[in-house]
């Protein structure tokens, strides 16, 4: 092949690059402005809500908080207290220890004094029979399972048939929760009952969990540039994207750290799936396919709360690790309702939620490698020179930077949640990130998709980092 | 031909660079903006407070300085805002009342804006009745029966913090028409700052059940109504089920003859769930005399009225343990469990227990720890550490407790 044969390809390639980000660009910006929109309607009905009147009132619904915890030692203790000292009415806390390996459960029996019970509960899900049940002598809310391990779906819905209430909360074992996280979130069921059936909200990165939920007021942001990396990307997914889906209905992933679903809803689908690598896109599509092909008026939220922390991996490997399930599943889940796809009778799920998914998620990694290899083959045929390089990774670098200020300012108008010099310092990072931190992103994904063309359903939880073990 | 896409780069470039600098550049602005009102704010409000100190004029002088300049959007956002302090509400209110006058936000409170929606016209709805103006309540009226879910939910919230009865009558009003969500109301009825009691009353005889529900849901607060139990007590044969629920859950907490009548008749009402709660509410009216009533229900065939009929037993204390101890020998095993459970949580277990390690247990007495540990099954105790929870875990474990944790 001539050089001048591989330039024309090269051309052609680089447009179809181009018109692959032309459309995320596109997307980006008018779910950035949804999510505006959303934000703000959200804020302002808040301002007026009467929090302190719903915080003790016995007419707001109550709520089974669910929690499968695999091998949480170091964090389920402050996992629990936080969810324990939700201002919220009337809830109860069922967390199902899964087969834990460490010291899970005797944990939970020394700092809740749990002793072991004898009780029938009502089976409406199929799940791994329970080894014991233990309640606390302290605290009457709260009830732990204990199983063989059964995976994190099977888990939840082991704790669904021991729920005693009509809407569920499903929470990690790993993620410290918020105080007002339930009384926040539930409010948007209380003023629409029939039509909401779920909702999730944003969980922020933090090295120390427990620490951050200590403190009060500003929350400080670590010096760690890594771990700064991934609270951008979470905090853009909710603030700049969720935020519109929700607007138009297709929020398409409820996720796994806190979502609230009905029970009915739950039960009446036959609960959590283990046959993909992770539960939580899956339910709300199965959701979504269910209500729309039933016709259904509903709504699945995505809110616009800090309502917990979880730590986030401190080593590339892991992190790599964890993104490669999350796209595993991502594709899995796609692959498995593909007939939503551009399909009128899905509405907005199958018409903007799907294209979407698919554009920005399943294209995405191989778009960006057919870029990068693209670049790289122009540098080395000397059709590109150094300066467009710089010039097209600039752009992809403010870009992207600028979708981060951006959610960085929705999260601003909603209350200020950083100090003034953490909120700087993100905005500064944002653009660096598709340098630093994207390029990990991108083989997480191909990894990934790999491990999605092999078959590969491993949950692939990461390593609890180092600080865990040195201070617990 | 191969397209070329280079002259693109730099418009790009330079357009993403604009962009991040402007989003940035507001970000910025707006925290600088806000930590500056912040401040503001609280230094204001420490002037007022001196000045309030001098005399209500001072006061009134000193708001009018610092307010001067504030724009009108700020201040309606804080008056607006839920978490504002009631105190701040009312001196930024008054002064806002001042200078734009009753009758402009009387306007913008009757209707809501074409482009800005809403927000002002909630704020407007704040300002008058945190300024304690007249205009208020038929303005709220109005925006309750607005077709807008955001102002009627912005009203109920309002109303629910007005310190007047005519505020309660406009909500109560909203209950009966079905103005907004029944729950949402109840809930300011609930925490409403005075007392309503006599004006819920006779929303019991009215003809909708939701109303009637409500009612009677709401009424529990008022225990020393005079003439609440027999206005409660007839609609114990109300035929909606969830009417019955609500009263004698409202009578288990209201107390009285009447109420203990309710509760006992309803234990064999044929809707599981007014079942379960009219044992709570035998438990909670403590009926000792009645836990043969209760039991039964250990083997009920609903799951929920055997918790509860569980928890009531607990509530009812030693006096009912002869009768649990009958549950001992149930057909059911659940009832069985159950029972051993409210003998273990009542603490008759572990006294039995007690007397067994210092040998004052009888015969009969060592047969019904057996018996109580066959219904329990193994697990069942909770021990106190140390040598006294060893000593009763050797007992527990004669008593064939034997998987007893100590």
């Amino acid at each position: 092949m001539s050089p001048g044969w591989a330039v024309e390809v090269l051309g052609w390639v680089v447009l179809l690059c181009f018109v692959h980000l032309a459309l995320l660009t596109a997307s980006f910006t008018a779910l950035l402005l949804l999510s505006a929109i959303e934000e703000g309607l959200r804020r302002r009905g808040d301002r007026t809500e009467d929090f302190d009147a719903l915080a003790d009132s016995r007419f707001t619904i109550p709520v089974s908080v669910i929690c499968a915890a695999h091998n949480e030692e170091r964090l389920i203790e402050h996992v629990v207290r936080s969810v324990l000292a939700f201002d919220y009415p009337e809830f109860e806390l069922i967390v199902v220890n899964d087969g834990s390996t460490d010291g899970t459960l005797a944990k939970l029996q020394e700092t809740f004094g749990m002793s072991r019970v004898r009780v029938f509960f009502r089976r409406v899900l199929a799940t791994i029979a329970p080894r014991g049940v233990y309640r606390s002598r302290s605290e009457p809310r709260l009830t732990v399972v204990d199983r063989p391990s059964g995976g994190k779906a099977d888990a939840l819905n082991c704790g669904v048939n021991f729920a005693r209430y009509r809407y569920l909360c499903c929470i990690d074992g790993d993620t410290v929760y918020e105080q007002d996280a339930l009384l926040r979130s539930m409010r948007h069921v209380l003023h629409d009952p029939a039509r909401v059936i779920g909702a999730t909200s944003h969980v922020a990165i933090a090295s120390a969990p427990e620490a951050t939920w200590a403190g009060s007021g500003e929350r400080p942001i670590e010096d760690d540039v890594f771990n700064n990396f991934q609270h951008l990307d979470y905090l853009r997914s909710f603030m700049t994207s969720r935020l519109g889906w929700s607007r138009l209905n297709f929020m398409l992933c409820a996720v796994g750290p806190f979502s609230i679903w009905r029970r009915s809803t739950l039960v009446e689908l036959g609960g959590f799936s283990s046959d993909f690598s992770c539960e939580d896109i899956e339910i709300t599509f199965r959701v979504h396919e269910h209500e729309r092909r039933e016709g259904r008026s509903y709504r699945i939220l995505s809110l616009p709360y800090t309502v917990g922390h979880t730590e986030g991996p401190d080593r590339l490997a892991h992190l790599v690790s964890q993104r490669a399930r999350w796209q595993r599943v991502i594709l899995e889940t796609v692959l498995h309702y593909r007939h939503m796809f551009l399909n009128p009778r899905y509405g907005t799920v199958g018409l903007l939620g799907m294209p979407f998914y698919v554009l920005a998620e399943v294209a995405a990694p191989f778009a960006e490698l057919l870029s990068l290899s693209t670049l790289a083959a122009a540098i080395a045929l000397g059709a590109i020179g150094p300066r467009d390089v710089l010039l097209f990774v600039g752009f992809l670098s403010f870009g992207v930077g600028t979708l981060s200020s951006a959610a960085l300012l929705i999260s601003d108008l909603g209350g200020p949640e950083y100090r003034f010099r953490d909120l700087l310092r993100l905005a500064l990072l944002a653009p660096f990130e598709i340098v630093l931190y994207r390029p990990a992103l991108t083989w997480a994904r191909l990894v990934g998709t790999w491990g999605f063309l092999r078959g590969d359903k491993r949950w692939n939880k990461f390593q609890r980092n180092e600080r865990s073990a040195a201070n617990p | 031909m191969s397209p070329t896409l280079e002259w693109l780069f730099e418009p790009l470039f330079r357009v993403s660079v604009v962009a991040w600098s402007l989003v940035t550049g507001a970000l910025v602005l707006r925290r600088t903006l806000f930590e500056f009102q912040r401040s503001s704010l609280l230094r204001a409000r420490e002037r007022v407070r001196q000045a309030a100190a001098v005399s209500p004029d001072a006061a009134a002088r000193t708001v009018g300085l610092l307010l001067n300049g504030v724009p009108r959007r700020t201040i309606e956002r804080i008056v607006a805002d839920s978490h504002t302090r009631d105190d701040d509400a009312r001196v930024l209110s008054t002064f806002a009342l001042e200078r734009w006058g009753v009758a402009r936000l009387a306007r913008d409170a009757a209707a809501s804006g074409t482009w800005r929606g809403p927000w002002r016209r909630i704020a407007a709805l704040c300002i008058l009745a945190h300024g304690g103006r007249p205009e208020a309540l038929p303005l709220l009226a109005a925006a309750l029966a607005d077709r807008d879910r955001r102002v009627v939910s912005a009203a109920v919230a309002t109303l629910g913090r007005m310190p007047t009865v005519a505020a309660a009558d406009l909500l109560i009003e909203a209950l009966r028409r079905n103005r907004y969500l029944a729950s949402r109301i109840a809930t300011e009825l609930e925490s409403f700052p005075l007392p309503i009691g006599e004006r819920l009353l006779p929303l019991l005889a009215h003809p909708s059940t939701r109303v009637r529900y409500w009612a009677a849901a709401l009424l529990y607060r008022y225990r020393d109504l005079a003439g609440l139990e027999a206005a409660l007590a007839p609609l114990a044969a109300d035929p909606d089920a969830g009417v019955r629920r609500a009263v004698v859950q409202a009578l288990g907490e209201v107390g009285g003859p009447r109420a203990a009548t309710v509760a006992l008749g309803l234990l064999d009402d044929p809707v599981p769930f007014v079942r379960a709660h009219a044992a709570r509410a035998v438990g909670t009216l403590r009926l000792t005399a009645h836990a043969d009533r209760v039991a039964p229900l250990l083997a009920d065939h609903d799951w929920w009225v055997r918790l509860a009929a569980t928890e009531a037993l607990v509530a009812l204390g030693p006096e009912s343990w002869p009768v649990v101890v009958r549950e001992l020998d149930s057909a059911d095993a659940f009832a069985r469990n159950a029972a051993a459970e409210v003998l273990q949580n009542g603490g008759a277990l572990v006294g039995l227990i007690r007397r067994d390690v210092t040998g004052e247990l009888d015969a009969a007495g060592r047969a019904l720890l057996d018996r109580i540990a066959e219904a329990g099954g193994p697990g069942l105790l909770n021990l106190p550490p140390g040598e006294e929870g060893d000593r009763l875990h050797e007992a527990a474990a004669r008593a064939r407790l034997a998987e007893v944790e100590p």
